[in-house]
């Protein structure tokens, strides 16, 4: 053990206590924050004002409903009657999201706008064209005969907006959404319907969820937060292990083509040499987890949804994180000391990431469906059992067996000791090897050798 | 007697087919500077690596400083031949950090460092990064970061390699002074002068087996010269023909090698040049450490076995 803490503080050290380290993977996350706020508005879609004339062809009442409607105050504001339809067809996790001043990004700024709106003739329609085409107008749009129809069929319910070149997306979209508004008002006026009251009848109730928490107060639910939780728990555990198992990959190939591991050796056993460097990078690891998981616990403190995670949930995250970490990080290690170069390790690796990142896929069927068959079976494979159990575990919905998370945690923790056996086996033999990287056949052959 | 340093019985190690070492057995004894020596591929660093328990043997046993090899680690100093440093480290810190992993306390390793450094003349670069040193100031550290600990068994493999004449000369005098102080010391090399200068015994290996064993003073025993060196005065010439001398070749230097027969009296051969012609000087040719290793190894790949050079308490 004496020789084992030296190991351990200079791995952690040379790690965790590095400019790279510290500005990778504590200052970036600390300054993401702030970000999520100033992006937004560093990259709101700004524009130059609207001006010039539109030309509608087709209807007189169209044209004056058009009319009316740019001369609306919140009409430059970037929403339509259109959006706000689609918006109450959305399901109520995403407009719930989309509501959530916390997440919805600050809206762009209005459109400034001097649009004057024209009734037009058809047969003139080449000369308005080739005044678009002069720059003269911003555009025409033709309506199809029909389109006022109470009923209109699907050939005659289009407009053809002929736009000079050069006119942005967000101009576009506002002449578009004014006109497509426009007709669809005239329609239900010409059908003696009342379009405001109409349009009011028509906006369906917004339900606020609230959760009933353990003390009785109450909390509002967010359906997103709970998709979510599971995915950023093994998210989270993925980051934290794959950072400090590539950290332990790099080092242990570094000590061994700078050749540093045979003075190691001649101080220590193989084994003092492997503990010393995964217990290091086990409390790199720690430290990614804990900055990144205290950030999200903040965020949800702030969202007053800290009740979504519950005390047991942080144990279970805890010991799978434990597990994960041990897994990938005997496999990092063993391959580390089996080759000389990163590169060499990139194709012994290849297989076992395959199968690791196989939970990243998984996860929506997972966490749907925690006691589904594929959750259930996956579970029981290591080097999946930390990851699919943190999804099942963290999954809203039916309570987990908890004789499966106890033979999960016993399978597991089971499967790390044999895997950090072979990794053990593995690690006497390859750090005193040189030269080609080993075959897969040739690390069992390791394993086997006395 | 003092219990031996190192002792190896029946040895035996193999690498898939390759039988690195081959019932290898010997004795080191206590406060010995031995010279380790081998062709390439002999099986040194094997015996060595076994010696330091960082591989096993696959049969025999090995007892180094009177019990296993793994406990005796503390007191065993190493400098391998393939040598490397952690490059970002400071060089204070690395010494400090070997010396740590020697047993010693932070404390202790500082001050040990700090006195070595300055032996070696590498004060001024205790506080650098070891990527800034030179290839040879990385090697001092290095043969450093070997002795910190103040072993009783040192090994070293190819100490000097690298180093200009003055810094092996420093390096030379500190090995004499860890065995005057009663270390025992074992270096292996292929440059053999420095063996020879060195070493007060010798030991050479090939394809895995012992091949000689002894003192300096018993090899120029064992290999008895057959060589006589002659300059003679100016304006004297040595005879052509001279009983028991087989062949002759002048040297670079004017002088002239007499090549012996086979069973002659070289001191009756010298009588009679010296009798026949005044010389400036006459020498019997000691055979060097190199002559002793070419002619061993080279009659080995010959099929030639020198296993009675060996002497019998050792083999």
């Amino acid at each position: 053990m004496n020789r084992i803490w030296p190991i351990t503080w200079r791995e952690f050290k040379y790690t965790a206590l590095t400019k790279a380290f510290i500005i990778g993977s504590i200052i970036v996350p600390i300054f993401m924050f702030p970000l999520m706020i100033v992006l937004p508005i560093l990259f709101a879609p700004t524009s130059e004002p609207l001006r010039g004339t539109l030309v509608v062809i087709g209807s007189q009442d169209v044209t004056l409903q058009a009319e009316r409607l740019a001369n609306e105050e919140e009409r430059g504001a970037g929403g339509s009657q259109a959006m706000d339809a689609a918006m109450d067809q959305m399901p109520d996790a995403l407009r719930q999201a989309a509501a959530d001043p916390m997440l919805n990004p600050p809206a762009a700024p209005p459109l400034e706008y001097e649009l004057l709106i024209e009734h037009g003739q058809r047969a003139a329609l080449d000369g308005y064209k080739q005044q678009v085409r002069d720059q003269e107008l911003v555009a025409v749009a033709v309506l199809h005969e029909g389109i006022l129809d109470a009923e209109p069929s699907a050939g005659s319910n289009t407009i053809e907006l002929f736009v000079r070149p050069g006119l942005s997306p967000r101009h576009l979209s506002f002449v578009d959404d004014l006109l497509t508004d426009a007709v669809v008002e005239v329609r239900v006026r010409n059908a003696g319907i009342d379009y405001s009251t109409m349009r009011t009848m028509m906006r369906p109730p917004s339900s606020v969820t609230k959760r009933i928490q353990e003390d009785g107060g109450e909390a509002r639910e967010y359906e997103w937060a709970k998709r979510l939780i599971p995915i950023a728990f093994m998210i989270l555990v993925w980051i934290a292990t794959f950072t400090s198992g590539n950290y332990l990959l790099t080092t242990t190939i570094e000590e061994k083509s700078s050749k540093v591991m045979e003075v190691l050796l001649s101080a220590a056993s193989p084994m003092e040499i492997m503990s010393g460097k995964i217990i290091g990078q086990a409390m790199v690891s720690l430290i990614t987890l804990c900055m990144y998981g205290g950030l999200g616990i903040i965020a949800l403190i702030a969202l007053s949804q800290a009740d979504l995670i519950p005390p047991m949930m942080i144990v279970y995250l805890l010991l799978f994180f434990v597990m994960a970490y041990f897994m990938i990080a005997s496999i990092m290690a063993s391959v580390g000391s089996a080759v000389s170069d990163l590169h060499d390790a990139q194709s012994l690796i290849g297989p076992a990431m395959i199968v690791l990142i196989l939970p990243l896929f998984l996860w929506v069927p997972i966490s749907e469906s925690p006691n589904g068959t594929l959750a259930v079976v996956t579970s029981f494979i290591p080097p999946l059992t930390p990851f699919v159990m943190i999804l099942r575990v963290t999954a809203s919905g039916d309570p987990i067996p908890f004789w499966q998370i106890g033979a999960a945690l016993v399978e597991g923790y089971l499967a790390v000791l044999a895997m950090m056996w072979m990794c053990a086996r593995i690690f006497r033999v390859g750090v005193l090897m040189q030269g080609k990287a080993p075959s897969p056949l040739e690390l069992v052959k390791w394993i086997r050798f006395r | 007697m003092s219990q031996p340093t190192i002792r190896i019985e029946h040895v035996d190690k193999r690498f898939g087919s390759v039988h690195a070492v081959n019932d290898l057995s010997f004795e080191v004894p206590s406060g010995s500077l031995l010279g380790f020596l081998g062709p390439n591929g002999a099986g040194k660093s094997s015996t060595i690596r076994m010696i330091m328990s960082i591989i096993y043997p696959d049969r025999g046993t090995i007892s180094v400083l009177g019990g296993s090899a793994l406990a005796a680690k503390n007191r065993i100093g190493y400098l391998p031949e393939e040598r490397g440093v952690y490059r970002k480290m400071r060089v204070g810190e690395f010494l400090r950090y070997i010396g740590r992993l020697k047993g010693m306390s932070g404390h202790d390793a500082g001050l040990a460092a700090t006195t070595w450094l300055e032996r070696m003349e590498l004060g001024a670069v205790e506080r650098k990064r070891c990527e800034e040193l030179s290839k040879g100031m990385q090697q001092k550290i290095q043969f450093i970061a070997s002795i910190i600990h103040e072993p009783d068994l040192l090994i070293f493999d190819e100490p000097f390699s690298g180093l200009d004449p003055v810094n092996a000369e420093l390096m030379n005098t500190i090995i004499r002074e860890l065995h005057a102080q009663g270390r025992t010391v074992i270096f292996s090399t292929h440059v053999l002068h420095q063996a020879e200068q060195l070493c007060e015994r010798i030991m050479l290996i090939d394809r895995g087996r012992m091949i000689l064993d002894d003192t300096m003073e018993g090899i120029h025993r064992t290999f008895d010269p057959r060589t006589i060196e002659v300059d003679p005065l100016p304006g004297h010439a040595i005879p052509e023909r001279i009983e028991g001398v087989a062949q002759r070749t002048a040297t670079d230097t004017g002088g002239i090698e007499l090549h012996l027969d086979g069973d002659i009296d070289p001191h009756a051969v010298m009588r009679r040049i010296v009798d026949a012609s005044p010389v400036r000087s006459i020498r019997l040719r000691r055979p060097t450490l190199d002559d002793v290793f070419v002619m061993l190894v080279r009659d080995r790949m010959h099929e030639t076995h020198y296993d009675q050079l060996v002497p019998e308490e050792s083999a």
